[in-house]
């Protein structure tokens, strides 16, 4: 039995909000899995890992794991069934920007080819779990899609499993936690051994007695002898976010601008645990839990789905006609994005599916309610940031703190005026990097300029200081000659 | 000109970086350690778009701060745009000016390429390059290294070939801009129910 304790969390989220939660809509029905779709869609820039390139042409037959796509990160992608590579082609892509991008499309055959990698003997070092990771196209399945392997860093103290799925409706990591306990658990426990991580923290909301319960069991039958700091959450949004969770159950804050792993500390999802297990065992990322959800759909659950499977399928499989939703929203209400074209495949990072008849209210003017200010979990003004960002003072905004602003949107859920907010945010983030990029150019460029003029000036140095000494050797020897006629003369 | 331009490049190598950025580069690399870290030049120079690119009538961005320093107009740099004289007037304490640029000169965001298959490695292009960002040896194809280059336009002339183009800098294949939310639109998500108590 791995030794394990449970307590309370004693800290408090600082702001934060009591949405609905909207969870038993999804959890009431089992998980189940769900027929292959006619054709699967792996867009080769979007899938997780950043840009890639097809490793596949048009015409080739594929087994279930052949590798497809390979990442600029190295993060490999692979096909999630057998089949044939019908086209690779512009495609709807589940991506915020709700656009088109080079895509490989897969006709499934529904042959049982496998191609896995060999399976990896215990124990194995931090290396081969990296290598491990990237051809098993290991990312963080709770939406952000980081390539896992990069959080592994020597030094290491504490690994956290986010458990807490603090967004309404989600469900997908609850589920993954009571039905595949044991994977989670065995790539938790091997990850930290590898890493030499001395405590694991599973950071959960008290919202999840099953899970928990699912988690107890699981570790009485471990045999592993890794110590589990199991952290009780009050339901709050968003205890959930990275650096809100590490605050919440070790009392450390991750400075401004760096990430937990500078400070020790390595954050996963559930289900990239239960994946990495899987993956030491040989089998790389085909499926995912997905979870279904909104009161617009026939019927809600959740279900394991291949990577690459077209909403327009999943949204059948709730025995609901596509045509009667305009658009759904990929991952929760408050951070997910709209997606429009349903012919778009699921990602690795695709955790739910959500159909909402939603009354859209008009924007009203600010009232200086303050509300967006309580509701901040980092204490920032939203409301002085957004008139910042409207009135076109991006500097202002950043002035503000819009680099700290984690895109939580509890701003936004609480505002009377219904201003959104964290899509300004969102926005003046992406403008905040970019600048922040160009400036370092810029840097560069200077640094280039000067160092080139430094080379330049110092070549003329050179040039004047050999031009002086053979002047002077010419002179030199001219000397000599004349005094040498002069002698003989 | 063309006797004094001699005298004073005899001592350089490359007559070609004579010809390209004038003498005033010369002039620049006499002068530019004497400027020994000037805050307000600094200051000013930090606000410029490090293109290198000369059309300020300078040999280089810092050239062009030291003139600021000393005085001269701060609208003069097309590539940095009006924001960039704004700041500038921003951190002296002046009234803006229009930017002295036409339409055309302004604000694109370009690199160069060399057409490598007419390349004949005659090094002209590395010479004019003032940040250092086409890489080649003699006789051998050249090539721009896309990050580094700064779209100053100052390898296109000196190329005896024509054989560099200038083009939209590419953007990475997962580049994307989220959104502009909409003024008068709203939450896209509607609002979410409250719990109470
Ligand atoms: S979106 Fe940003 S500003 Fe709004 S509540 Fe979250 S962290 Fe605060
Ligand atoms: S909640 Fe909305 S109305 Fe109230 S201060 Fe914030 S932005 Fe203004
Ligand atoms: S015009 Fe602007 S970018 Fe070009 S050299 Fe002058 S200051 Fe630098
Ligand atoms: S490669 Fe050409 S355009 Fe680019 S910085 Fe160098 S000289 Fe200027």
């Amino acid at each position: 039995m791995a030794e394990y304790q449970i307590r309370h969390c004693e800290r408090q989220l600082e702001g934060g909000i009591h949405p609905e939660t909207y969870k038993d809509l999804s959890t009431s029905a089992p998980c189940v899995f769900i027929d292959d779709p006619k054709r699967l869609v792996f867009p080769i820039h979007f899938s997780g890992g950043g840009p890639g390139e097809p490793l596949v042409s048009i015409g080739d037959t594929v087994s279930q794991g052949t590798p497809i796509i390979k990442c600029q990160s190295g993060i490999i992608h692979v096909a999630s069934r057998a089949g044939t590579v019908i086209d690779i082609t512009d495609h709807a892509i589940t991506h915020p920007s709700d656009d088109v991008s080079a895509s490989i499309i897969i006709e499934p055959n529904g042959s049982k080819d496998q191609s896995y990698l060999h399976p990896l003997s215990w124990p194995f070092d931090a290396d081969t779990l990296r290598d491990r990771a990237i051809e098993a196209g290991i990312l963080g399945l709770g939406g952000a899609g980081f390539p896992s392997f990069k959080k592994w860093s020597d030094g290491t103290q504490t690994l956290i499993i986010n458990a807490a799925e603090c967004e309404p409706y989600l469900t997908a990591d609850d589920t993954l936690m009571r039905i595949d306990t044991h994977s989670m658990i065995r790539g938790a426990c091997m990850l930290s051994q590898t890493l030499d991580i001395k405590t694991i923290v599973i950071g959960i909301e008290d919202n999840k007695p099953e899970a928990l319960a699912a988690i107890e069991a699981a570790l009485q039958e471990s045999r592993s002898d890794c110590f589990f700091d199991i952290v009780l959450l009050d339901t709050k949004y968003p205890s959930g976010s990275a650096r809100q969770l590490v605050w919440l159950t070790l009392g450390i804050e991750v400075p401004t601008g760096s990430r937990s792993v500078e400070s020790g500390v390595i954050v996963h999802n559930p289900g990239t645990l239960a994946a990495l297990s899987r993956a030491i065992d040989g089998k790389p990322i085909t499926d995912r839990i997905v979870t279904l959800t909104g009161e617009a759909l026939t019927t809600q659950k959740n279900v394991i789905a291949p990577i690459g499977t077209p909403i327009r399928h999943l949204i059948e499989a709730t025995k609901t006609n596509p045509a009667s939703l305009t658009s759904i929203t990929v991952g929760g209400p408050m951070m997910g994005y709209q997606v429009t074209d349903f012919e778009a495949g699921i990602t690795k990072t695709t955790n739910c599916l959500l159909a909402r008849e939603v009354e859209i209210a008009p924007e009203s003017p600010c009232i200086r309610c303050g509300a967006c200010a309580t509701a901040c979990p980092v204490r920032l003004q939203p409301q002085q940031m957004v008139s910042a960002l409207k009135g076109g003072l991006l500097d202002r905004a950043i002035h503000e703190g819009l680099t700290d602003c984690i895109e939580c949107a509890a701003c936004n859920a609480v505002c009377p005026s219904h201003i959104p907010l964290a899509e300004w945010f969102r926005l003046g983030r992406f403008e905040a990097r970019e600048k922040a990029n160009e400036q370092r150019l810029a840097a560069e460029a200077r640094e280039r300029f000067e160092a080139r003029n430094k080379r330049l000036e110092r070549i003329a140095q050179e040039q004047e200081a050999k031009r002086v000494a053979r002047k002077a050797k010419t002179a030199d020897a001219l000397n000599k000659a004349r005094k040498a006629r002069e002698e003989s003369a | 000109m063309t006797e004094a331009l001699w005298t004073i490049g005899s001592g350089v190598i490359g007559l070609s970086v004579v010809g390209l950025v004038g003498g005033a580069l010369l002039q620049y690399a006499s002068k530019a350690f004497k400027v020994d870290g000037n805050p307000l030049v600094d200051s000013i120079d930090a606000l410029l778009p490090q293109t290198q690119c000369g059309q300020c009538g300078h040999p280089g961005c810092k050239p062009y701060a030291e003139a600021i320093a000393n005085g001269e107009p701060i609208n003069r740099c097309p590539p940095g745009g009006q924001e960039t004289v704004d700041r500038l007037a921003n951190l002296l304490g002046v009234d803006s000016l229009p930017l002295d640029a036409d339409e055309t000169t302004a604000d694109q965001d370009l690199v160069a390429v060399i057409i490598e298959e007419e390349c004949i490695g005659c090094t002209k292009c590395i010479q004019a390059c003032p940040v250092d960002a086409i890489v080649g040896a003699a006789k051998l194809m050249h090539t721009v290294i896309v990050d580094d280059c700064t779209g100053c336009d100052l390898c296109v002339d000196p190329c005896p070939v024509d054989c560099i183009d200038m083009v939209p800098r590419p953007k990475a294949s997962d580049f994307w801009i989220p959104n502009r939310p909409d003024v008068i639109s709203s939450d896209r998500f509607g609002q979410i129910g409250m719990q109470h108590g």
